[in-house]
């Protein structure tokens, strides 16, 4: 029996009634993220939005919108370096600069929101927050040097306001996920810190990550600690656990989260808090090797001067990796991370050259690493 | 980010939310009022709620008149929610109706206008072929022909809202399909009542006549 069609009143009602379909949580999430930061944008500069909808534009009208685009991406980068609630004398001295790598990444001052950009670098202040969403991450490097790597679905705030005449405190407060942090040699009574709910963690001068996880069911947040160079000190209900090289604590048993890149590791069981022994010093440096050392560096400028940059990076590993503390350490990683950058793989460079401020805060390849650093990894990427 | 164990909320006070500014003065949800006013000052830290108090009646009118989530439908949705904001912003608001009925309007606009859209760009290239109007579910499915011909009819019914006029078509839209009062129609499309009203009626004629036209030519829907 063949159906009659249903009358436009009915089609109307049903279409009105008709069931729409949940959405999957992160593809929610993310859109969430994104479409909030570009209200938080329209809303603080109203009248430099225009619509960029997909929709159909006749060709001069799209050729004219190009032309004020260029314009107004020059006028919204000055306003998003410089926003215009922050006094002028407070852009002098920036507690640290910060950069999107990938994903969105929001940043919040005195309420107001605005997405942090790929391409150009935001002064952050003390009360500043950041966080990235769940494909974002950004790097910050702040004004003694600390290089933040902060990874995806973090949220973290600066806190400098500590700082004193005696002694100079910088600190980040960690509210969820993970930091991986580089943090050069610190002199003069400095100290830098990262807080999270739970815990403090002080340190001198180290490669570590913080990872802060939400509690589940009411219970509260955990904190997990990895030291890959140098010793920390974690303040924890009251007591003070110090973490040399290759250790982790955790304030409970938790999980790492997924697609660290460096995995904390967790005690396996228990509730108490403990120091876990992790991988010792791997590479030390063998004795009466210099004459090695120099063949292994000179072989690595003759490929340099060859134009072979793939046989620069790879003698350079071999030298750093057999001869950790050798004298040419800090010179090897500079002609590394250069090599790197010539070879387009700016991700690489940049973990090169932290590794390099971390030796070497003031090497004479410094800005160059820095630069390197906060330099966008697009190259690399596909 | 907001919702954080309760048990250690004190050693967390001194943080502040970025999105939605949820500092402890601050209400958990703003009003309309606040969300409006906070809008207008340029105060961007109730974006957060914006979104959450609006997304689910623009994502259901979106999709309820364009039959699915296409790979545009995140754009449609930050289309509505940016013209809400200018609609506040320029003052072109006249806070006449709640806001999610303001936000209902406008994701009616932005999604026909997409609909009529999408039908020229059929002219050309058949990029629906095979369209699954998904808006009917197949529940229990006891009786699969007849739902095949239901997304069959919706989805007719679609091509003839957006070949029908804008303003008509938006206004069979906002009274028959989201179920809004005569008064708040004219509100929000800036008309009289009596002018709404005539726009219904003829609306509705419009489209019987082009759902006629497209039963008896088997296509197009184009002209009645």
């Amino acid at each position: 029996m063949k159906r009659a069609p249903m009358t436009p009143e009915d089609l109307l009602r049903t279409l009105g009634n008709a069931p729409v379909p949940g959405e999957e949580p992160c593809r929610a999430a993310a859109r969430r993220d994104q479409v909030v930061a570009h209200l938080a944008s329209v809303i603080s500069h109203p009248g430099q939005r225009r619509n960029a909808r997909r929709f159909w534009v006749p060709v001069a009208a799209a050729l004219a919108l190009a032309a004020s685009i260029a314009l107004v991406a020059g006028a919204t980068g000055v306003l998003r370096s410089h926003p215009p609630s922050q006094p002028v004398a407070a852009i002098a001295s920036p507690a640290a600069r910060a950069r999107a790598m990938e994903g969105t990444v929001l940043f919040a001052r005195d309420g107001h929101i605005e997405p942090l950009s790929t391409t150009n670098e935001v002064p952050l202040f003390d009360g500043d927050e950041l966080r990235t969403s769940a494909q974002g991450r950004a790097t910050m490097l702040l004004s003694t040097g600390v290089i933040v790597d902060v990874a995806p679905a973090s949220s973290l705030s600066l806190d400098t306001a500590h700082a004193t005449a005696s002694a100079d405190r910088e600190r980040l407060v960690l509210t969820l996920g993970r930091v991986d942090l580089t943090v050069p040699k610190l002199t003069g009574g400095r100290t830098f810190g990262i807080r999270t709910p739970d815990a403090e963690v002080v340190v001198h001068g180290t490669r570590f990550s913080v990872v802060v996880t939400s509690g589940v069911a009411g219970k509260p947040s955990i904190t997990a600690v990895q030291v890959t160079e140098g010793r920390v000190s974690v303040n924890h209900a009251g007591a003070e656990i110090v973490l040399s090289r290759g250790e982790t604590w955790s304030s409970e048993d938790i999980p790492a989260p997924p697609e660290s890149p460096s995995a904390v590791v967790a005690e396996p069981s228990g509730s108490v808090p403990a120091v876990v022994a992790g991988n010792a010093a791997k590479f030390p440096s063998a004795p009466s090797s210099l004459a090695q050392e120099n063949k292994l560096f000179q072989n690595a400028m003759d490929a340099k001067r060859r134009g072979d940059d793939r046989r620069v990076v790879s003698v350079l590993d071999s030298l750093l990796s057999r001869y950790a503390g050798s004298p040419l350490a800090n010179n090897a990683r500079v002609e590394r991370f250069r090599a790197l950058k010539r070879l387009g793989d700016n991700a690489a460079a940049a973990r090169e050259a932290r590794k390099y401020l971390a030796e070497d805060p003031d090497g004479f390849a410094r800005d160059e690493a820095r630069d390197t650093v906060l330099a966008p990894a697009s190259s690399a990427r596909p | 980010m907001s919702a954080r164990s309760s048990s250690s909320a004190a050693q967390r006070s001194h943080l502040r939310v970025v999105e939605g500014g949820g500092d402890s003065q601050r209400p958990s949800f703003a009003s309309d009022d606040e969300i409006i006013a906070a809008v207008e000052r340029g105060d961007n830290r109730l974006a957060g709620q914006l979104y959450d108090r609006l997304i689910p009646i623009v994502d259901t009118t979106i999709y309820r008149l364009l039959g699915r989530r296409e790979t545009d439908h995140d754009d449609l949705v930050q289309c509505t929610f940016e013209q809400v904001v200018l609609t506040i912003t320029r003052k072109k608001f006249a806070r006449a109706c709640s806001l999610t009925t303001w936000a209902a309007t406008v994701a009616a606009h932005v999604a026909l206008n997409a609909l009529r859209s999408r039908t020229r760009e059929r002219r050309v290239v058949d990029r629906h072929a095979g369209y699954d109007a998904d808006a009917v579910q197949p529940q229990a499915s006891q009786n699969p022909e007849r739902e095949v011909g239901a997304k069959r009819d919706l989805e007719r019914l679609r091509q003839n809202l957006a070949a029908m006029d804008p303003d008509k078509a938006e206004t069979v839209v906002l009274h028959d399909v989201l179920g809004h009062e005569l008064a708040e129609v004219a509100t929000t499309m800036g008309v009289t009542v009596a002018a709404a009203q005539s726009r219904l009626a003829r609306g509705r004629r419009e489209l019987i006549a082009r759902m006629e036209h497209h039963d008896s030519a088997g296509s197009g829907g184009r002209e009645p």
